[in-house]
């Protein structure tokens, strides 16, 4: 009895094997999410203020530190953006600030995703024992408020430089993303193709390794931004308090002055609005560009905007659920 | 199944000669219940079962959801630790769970799951799938011998032309071409036996067949000794030389093919034959009640398990379970039917076209 | 039944931990900061203080740090958070006690308040989609990116310097005495507005993205179908059918993220001068006051603990699944 034809024979290049080597895939999986609109501008955005952090110290215009007579000036020729109560200069401050930002939140960032990763993709893949521990590890660090717990760290320390507090920051603020990556190594582990790996003969660190984690990518990297965020909102906010030296310049650092200066009660605006601004469009930039990730997952999220007008431009209401309906106009109805 | 063969038709009429490969004895796996109130209760899925599969034999293990029969393949596979039994490699006893012992048995005994689409990492490529094979099975491969091999193993599984498939993604294929990467993936380690649980459920009814056939081809090119799992008793018979029939955990009946399904000895196994969807067999449900539902496995009923649903149980059938009897011609069946002296279980009509 | 038992059981286990590290973190870090203090506060220490200040960071020689651990679970449980320096020598826990009922009023309202709203607006803009609502989304991210003491630096600047409608600091108007007359109360109120809509302005956003997410996901299975097809009102569907489905994640992100709010809020404490536990902590911080610190840290995890109880029990009523444990 044949076997059934299952293909076509076509006339193929073949190769010396019969098969010709792997050519180049692109336009697959990973690479799309930079065609998504709003990866594309949080990415811009991230990226001129890594440049701005890369070159901070040359492109500045004056010493942040250097104190002149301008004092308390408002955004003028020679300074773009004012100058504070001792005559510094507003706009060198955040753009040397920029790198002491940056570099804290991506370092906090990248540990605390590691210690995450390595947590929670353990406990999920382990199951039992292990599991239960790791798991109450994360929940008492996820429940204990983490803003108190970090000032109260560094400001026990003696000397709260950049790594430290990177390093206080990693320590409190890993337990989120360990959790969501449990979950979803929980409901991989089940999945046919780690039990058939498993059957075929791979060893268990392979099978975390290549099976488990490269389908856990695009959630490791919105944990990694997201904990980034915190990150970059933490530090400021302990600049903010006083908390971390004030020698090193950061967004924060300006902030405290401004607001141990009275720049408020002055009217100074210009010394505390620019600062806030960076920050919340970095933070803004993050966001979007975890947007982009989520889209990217669950295709489901991304907005119908463009698509529903042109819809609605048929005359089919989009609706959530709902197979659209066209609406015919009353003369073809007639020709049912 | 509009087509049928007789199972035994080929160039080499298996008999009962060829050496067993693998063997469960009295193979018995309890999931014990986790949480507050399941302390001390445990999921009695596989209860004392034997299987043997012999060199180029192809034995059905039949039975509905929850019969235990998957779970039967992976104690098979040692994926599960057992509860108790053996599991005998070429008549050793063999009990691995990691490194390199778990990966020469591994190179033995092989796995095709039943998803084909869950079944395959959905971000590996076919190349990558069974490059992993053959290198974990087979070590200081070149590069040219890997591409030559790869070649290979889609031939077998006529895929062809290989390099129209090889660097294609799990949702680029469909579920017949899936399924057959899949088949390729347990080849390129070279097995003795193959474990194939559900192989054709989810595939569409027109591909079954092709699959079927291919898994048949194997058998005879490379002296496969393959465990068909299936809840379709005809396709059984169709494609595997011996039947078991499972129930609720444990083996109720088992033989020839033909004879199992055809002819069939215990009371449960009737009832499947007779709910198999068959155009030219035309019996009326009320020959046959189905009654109830499978029981729960970790309170099963005492005694026979398929007492509570059986038409001719009787009080013994309450509270000693049957082991496997002999039903006189080459088969056993676990039912009291059967015991010395009985008659047996009134004989299945099964109306031929 | 379970589930709750479950529940408890872990809150118990990490206030534990929150204790135990309170206690251990003083004493495993660099540095001496008691000796620090001593320098700073020179001549202004008697003895006794000092020795009890040794004590209390365990640089006590005389007794074991297991029994150091012990007395300090003993103090605890009288109420006994030690000494503040700088309100020396008013009590930690007097002080605390002070300052706690602004902050649960001002955080508990705008909380809520925030929560309610984002969530009725994410269900909103979750349902309705391809309309304008959507372009609320990357303003309203925007928004939650902004640090909350900025937009109250903002806040202040604007509606407080610029144009005073809002008084710019203060829980209340200092020529008052705090009491129960309607008067009071009123300013107290007033105080709280600016700080208030602050917090709300800012956390509001994150509330209706995850709603809004979730509806989204929700609103394409298919029960929401089914009860479009029985040809239910599309309101009661949005509530009684997606909302109620896709509250849960909400309720349990509430609730772990009460952590994270808490810390927010402090901040904005700092920046009005509101006279909350936020505020008390900061004097703490730039004054040194380790025993302020450790108290106010101690209790506020507490409260989140409490907090999380209850949101706990709010999700295992609204969620039969809970209910089947077993």
């Amino acid at each position: 009895m044949a076997a059934a034809p299952t293909t076509v024979d076509l006339p193929v290049e073949t190769g010396e094997h019969g098969i010709t080597p792997k050519k180049g895939r692109g336009g697959r999986g990973a690479w799309t999410i930079f065609r998504n609109r709003k990866a594309i501008v949080g990415l811009s955005i991230l990226g001129f203020f890594a440049l701005i952090a890369a070159v901070g110290e040359f492109i500045a215009p004056y010493d942040p530190n250097k104190v002149s007579s301008t004092l308390m000036s408002g955004p003028s020729g020679a300074h773009w953006l004012g100058t504070t109560n001792t005559g510094q200069d507003i706009m060198s401050q955040l753009i040397v600030g920029t790198r002491g930002v940056l570099v804290v939140g991506l370092l906090a960032g990248a540990i605390a995703t590691a210690i995450s990763v390595l947590i929670g993709v353990t406990a999920g893949f382990v199951g039992g024992v292990g599991d239960e521990f790791l798991s109450l590890l994360a929940n008492v660090f996820l429940v204990i408020p983490a803003l108190p717990l970090i000032i109260i760290i560094a400001s026990q320390l003696p000397e709260a430089g950049g790594t430290t507090v990177a390093l206080v920051i990693a320590f409190t603020g890993w337990a989120w993303g360990s959790r969501i990556l449990r979950a979803q190594t929980l409901s991989l582990r089940r999945r046919d193709f780690v039990e058939a790996a498993r059957a075929n003969g791979e060893s268990l660190w392979r099978i975390v390794c290549f099976e488990i984690l490269p389908n856990l990518t695009a959630i490791i990297a919105s944990g990694f931004i997201g904990t980034v965020i915190f990150a970059v909102l933490s530090q400021i906010t302990l600049a903010f308090i006083g908390v971390t030296s004030v020698s090193t310049w950061n967004w924060g650092t300006i902030l405290f002055w401004a607001q141990s200066n009275q720049a408020l009660a002055q009217g100074a605006w210009w010394w505390f609005v620019p600062a806030g601004l960076c920050i919340a469009a970095l933070g803004t930039a993050l966001t979007l560009i975890n947007f982009g990730i989520d889209e990217f997952v669950n295709p489901r999220l991304r907005t119908t905007g463009g698509s529903a007008k042109a819809l609605r431009a048929k005359r089919i209401r989009a609706r959530v659920g709902f197979t659209p309906v066209y609406r015919a106009p009353a003369e073809k109805r007639g020709e049912d | 199944m509009a087509q049928r063969e007789g199972p035994a038709t080929d160039a080499e009429t298996p008999t009962t000669e060829d050496p067993i490969i693998i063997e469960a004895r009295a193979l018995t796996k309890h999931f014990p219940v986790r949480g507050l109130r399941g302390r001390g209760k445990a999921v009695r899925a596989v209860e004392s079962v034997d299987l043997t599969l012999r060199r180029g034999q192809v034995v059905a293990l039949v039975g509905e959801s929850g019969s235990g029969k998957s779970t039967v393949a992976r104690l098979l596979a040692q994926l599960h630790p057992v509860t108790s039994g053996q599991v005998l490699l070429r008549g050793e006893p063999v009990k691995v769970r990691f490194g390199r012992r778990f990966r020469a048995y591994c190179r033995q005994v092989q796995m095709i799951f039943q998803d084909p689409f869950a079944s395959l990492n959905p971000i590996h490529t076919v190349r990558y799938v069974l490059t992993r094979s053959l290198r974990i099975h087979h070590r200081g491969l070149s590069k040219e011998e890997l591409e030559t091999r790869l070649a290979g193993l889609l031939e077998q599984v006529h895929l062809r032309p290989a390099e129209r498939y090889i660097d294609k993604f799990p949702h680029e294929l469909s579920g017949g071409q899936r399924q057959r990467i899949a088949i390729a993936r347990a080849l390129g380690a070279r097995p003795a036996v193959l474990l194939a649980d559900e192989p054709v459920s989810m595939l569409d009814v027109s591909i079954r067949l092709g699959v079927l056939n291919l898994l048949k081809e194997l058998k005879e090119e490379l002296d496969l000794a393959i465990l068909y799992i299936t809840h379709d008793i005809a396709s059984a018979r169709y494609f595997a030389d011996r039947t078991v029939v499972m129930y609720a955990g444990e083996v109720v009946e088992s033989g020839d093919s033909e004879a199992v399904t055809q002819n069939p000895a215990h009371p449960y196994t009737q009832l499947l034959v007779s709910s198999a969807p068959d155009p030219d067999k035309l019996v009326d449900p009320a020959e046959r009640p189905a009654r109830g539902e499978p029981p729960s496995l970790i309170n099963p009923p005492s005694g026979c398990r398929f007492h509570p649903r059986c038409p001719f149980a009787m009080d013994r059938c309450k509270t000693e379970s049957p082991p496997p009897l002999p039903t006189g011609d080459g088969r056993v069946a676990a039912c009291w039917l059967y015991a010395e002296g009985a008659e047996g279980a009134p004989k299945l009509e099964v109306k031929r076209a | 039944m379970t589930f709750l038992l479950r529940r408890f059981v872990f809150y118990v286990v990490t206030a534990w931990a929150a204790i135990t590290l309170n206690f251990f973190i003083p004493r495993m870090l660099p540095g001496n900061p008691v000796q620090s203090l001593i320098n700073r506060y020179q001549g202004q220490l008697s003895t006794d203080a000092t020795q009890a200040l040794y004590a209390m960071f365990g640089l006590d020689k005389e007794t074991s740090v297991w029994q150091q651990y012990l007395d300090y679970w003993g103090n605890l449980f009288q109420g006994d958070f030690g000494l503040s320096f700088t309100y020396f020598p008013t009590p930690v826990a007097d002080v605390i006690e002070q300052s706690i009922p602004w902050t649960l009023i001002l955080v508990g309202v705008s909380t809520l308040i925030s929560f309610v709203l984002g969530t009725l607006a994410g269900v909103y803009i979750g349902w309705r989609r391809g309309r304008w609502t959507d372009s609320l989304l990357p303003v309203g991210s925007f928004f939650s990116a902004i640090p909350y003491f900025w937009l109250g630096l903002i806040a202040i600047s604007v509606f407080a310097v610029a144009w005073p409608v809002f008084p710019a600091s203060g829980g209340y108007d200092g020529a008052f005495i705090p009491s129960w007359d309607p008067d009071f109360i009123w300013s107290a109120v007033y105080h709280g507005l600016l700080p208030a809509i602050t917090i709300v302005v800012s956390s509001v956003a994150g509330w209706a993205l995850g709603m809004r997410n979730m509806t989204v996901t929700v609103s394409s299975e298919d029960y929401v179908t089914v009860a479009h097809a029985k040809g239910l009102k599309e309101r009661t569907v949005m509530f009684g059918y997606a909302a109620r489905n896709a509250i849960l994640p909400n309720i349990s992100g509430f609730a772990l993220s009460l952590g994270f709010i808490v810390g927010g809020t402090l901040v904005t404490e700092i920046v009005f001068s509101y006279p909350g536990i936020g505020y008390v902590l900061y004097q703490g911080v730039s004054s040194k006051d380790y025993p302020l610190m450790q108290g106010v840290f101690l209790i506020i995890t507490l409260s989140v603990l409490v907090a999380n109880m209850l949101a706990d029990l709010a999700y295992a009523a609204l969620d039969p699944r809970t209910r089947q444990e077993g």
